[in-house]
């Protein structure tokens, strides 16, 4: 499959401003050089604590906020580069699927205008084919057509997650970025939805970089899945082989504290200490030191690279030249 | 869930919020004696009869006559029209300024806000009543126009601040980011988004500016520096004043006043049951 968006060391600084009398301020690196590639109809997972950079990736490659450095190249083309009129018509190609269903809905707006607004305003077609097409959409995200003349107030989360999802399906875009679209609703609703992203995308064939904060969720979905912590990816590579060779001991915590249906597996749970270090102050050399049961001396003084392992990616100094394993990938347990 | 009509809900909850009800009726009653002013009373002009002056309200003069014996109850009907049409001139030119001030601040920030602002708390820091007699000492003869004017161009501070917070807020909203990442046109954005959102609060601040500008008025006419032709509740006090009747004739200054009071309380009712009407605190349970 075709490259459909390439992400070459994005980041994103933050200047945090210390007060009126003392000089300078504190930089914060909310997103590190971060690098991913995205292909046509693919869905890769974004998994990470909050704080971890996950959604400021969504937002920069979707110029919501824009990045301090890097390169987002859509079709070959360096979207961080484009400005006003040729900026708002890009956005028909990368959609998004936010958060908050009570909150990304204009409240005094109905839900059919909402929907065909953005197709008005991208002139895709005429307002009476847009209206039919809205109708069509309501349909295919599971709601009824009599929903159009509605007000958002009418609805329950999972609902307005539907229309939000229609809303973005009107522009036929070819990528979307569904910020933690379950988190907020129920369990049971979470699946009806999680199946209607899944649905959808064998439908229409566009490509999801799916933000969750719960690998469940993402497992489910993903082809791929990247692990962020402090503003980095610390591992990325496709979906069975992070949860058959994790190799990561942030993705093992991960992964061992995902719940088990079956009360008989009894599986050692890896606890992490602490909290997740502040970013105006990380620790030194690798950021997951110190947190890390692994931890070396070189993690506190190097910081690691991301190397590929044929395909597996990951940021450990365990698995780097010089260190514990030297380049081989453990058989060790747990680290 | 049945279809639901925009307002519905807000409609419902004005209509059985008890001080707007009255409120309105109040507005409607004023606005009704303005519009049918030649209906109810003739208009007075000149001097009356010399044996009718500062007569006690009767059943020919239902609010008593002035020191020139010219019947009050007409003045006040006829200043009716004046009050409503101050009222509407300086909310008009609230909006028009206030408004798009608000908007470009709130939503551009920057520089647009640095300016905007700065202009808003200069009007604020004015004080309105000296410069309004400087500019009727200036223009000699003030017309109501003028008077509503100047106290249109001292209202939209406070339209400016109102719509500039409330668009500061939906700015961070959620479905503006939506709105922005749906590649919507910026103009669509600030009328469809966030004007409409903000009407509300414009809305309510709009009657209280209603209120307020008809106790300018008065204030100025009651200096003397209103325009003489017109009929103006204010003029009437200034009258009772510059005759020197206010201790003997109360019906003289009585009158004037509590047309001013049901002006002034009847808009600010009416605020209060729009703005409870459409907080969704209250009406959305």
């Amino acid at each position: 499959m075709e490259k459909l968006l390439e992400v070459r060391g994005l980041k994103k600084y933050f200047a945090l401003n210390k007060g009126l009398f003392s000089k300078g301020s504190t930089i914060i690196k909310a997103v590190d050089d971060v690098s991913f590639d995205l292909k046509g109809g693919e869905t890769l997972g974004v998994v990470g604590e909050s704080g971890s950079g996950k959604s400021t990736v969504g937002r920069s490659i979707l110029r919501l906020i824009e990045p301090t450095a890097g390169e987002v190249n859509y079709k070959g083309e360096n979207i961080l580069s484009l400005k006003g009129e040729s900026l708002r018509s890009f956005r028909k190609n990368a959609q998004m699927i936010f958060q908050d269903p009570y909150a990304s809905l204009n409240p005094r707006m109905r839900v059919g205008d909402a929907i065909i607004e953005p197709i008005l305003s991208h002139n895709l077609m005429s307002r009476g084919d847009a209206i039919d097409k809205a109708v069509e959409l309501l349909e295919k995200v599971g709601l009824d057509k009599d929903y159009f003349d509605r007000f958002p107030h009418q609805f329950s989360g999972g609902q307005r997650q539907r229309i939000g999802i229609a809303r973005a399906l009107g522009l036929e875009p070819e990528v979307i970025v569904a910020d933690e679209p379950v988190s907020a609703l129920d369990v049971s609703v979470q699946a009806q939805i999680i199946n209607l992203f899944k649905d959808l995308q064998e439908e229409f064939g566009f490509a999801y970089l799916f933000i969750a904060h719960d690998l469940s969720v993402v497992k489910y979905l993903s082809d791929r899945i990247a692990v962020m912590y402090l503003g980095e990816i610390v591992e990325l590579c496709k979906k069975e082989e992070l949860f058959e060779n994790p190799m990561h001991p942030y993705t093992k915590a991960l992964i061992s504290a995902i719940p088990k249906p079956d009360p008989r597996i009894k599986e050692k749970r890896i606890i992490l200490k602490g909290d997740i270090p502040s970013h105006s102050n990380p620790p030194s050399g690798c950021k997951f030191s110190s947190r890390c049961y692994c931890v070396m001396d070189i993690c506190k003084e190097k910081h690691p690279e991301l190397i590929d392992y044929n395909g597996h990616k990951v940021r450990c100094h365990l698995f780097s030249k010089g260190g514990e394993n030297n380049g081989e990938i453990s058989s060790k347990e747990n680290c | 869930m049945s279809k639901e009509k925009r307002y519905e809900k807000e409609v419902k909850a004005f209509l059985s919020h008890r001080l707007g009800m009255i409120g309105l009726i109040g507005v409607a009653i004023l606005i009704l004696i303005a519009v049918f002013a030649p209906f109810i009373a003739e208009p007075v002009s000149g001097y009356g009869e010399y044996e009718e002056k500062l007569l006690p309200p009767s059943s020919k003069y239902w609010f008593g006559t002035d020191d020139m014996g010219l019947d009050l109850f007409s003045q006040v009907i006829w200043g009716t029209r004046s009050s409503i049409r101050v009222g509407i001139i300086a909310v008009f030119i609230a909006i028009s300024i206030g408004v798009p001030v608000g908007l470009l601040s709130g939503y551009y920030k920057g520089l647009f806000d640095t300016i905007g602002m700065g202009l808003t708390e200069i009007f604020l820091t004015i004080p309105m009543l000296p410069l309004i007699i400087v500019t009727a000492a200036v223009l000699e003869t003030t017309s109501i126009n003028t008077v509503a004017f100047i106290i249109g161009i001292f209202s939209w501070p406070s339209i400016a601040r109102i719509t500039r917070s409330t668009a500061l807020k939906i700015c961070g909203m959620q479905y503006l980011e939506a709105a922005k990442c749906l590649g919507i046109k910026t103009s669509k954005i600030i009328f469809k988004h966030i004007l409409v959102n903000a009407s509300t609060p414009i809305f309510v601040n709009l009657t209280i500016i209603m209120a307020t500008s008809i106790i300018t008025e008065s204030a100025i006419s009651f200096l003397g520096l209103g325009d003489p032709l017109a009929h103006s509740w204010g003029k009437i006090l200034n009258n009772a004043h510059l005759s020197g009747a206010f201790g003997t004739a109360w019906w003289f200054s009585l009158f004037p006043s509590i047309a001013i009071m049901i002006f002034v309380v009847s808009f600010n009712f009416l605020s209060m049951g729009i703005r409870d009407a459409l907080n969704p605190r209250i009406s959305r349970e």
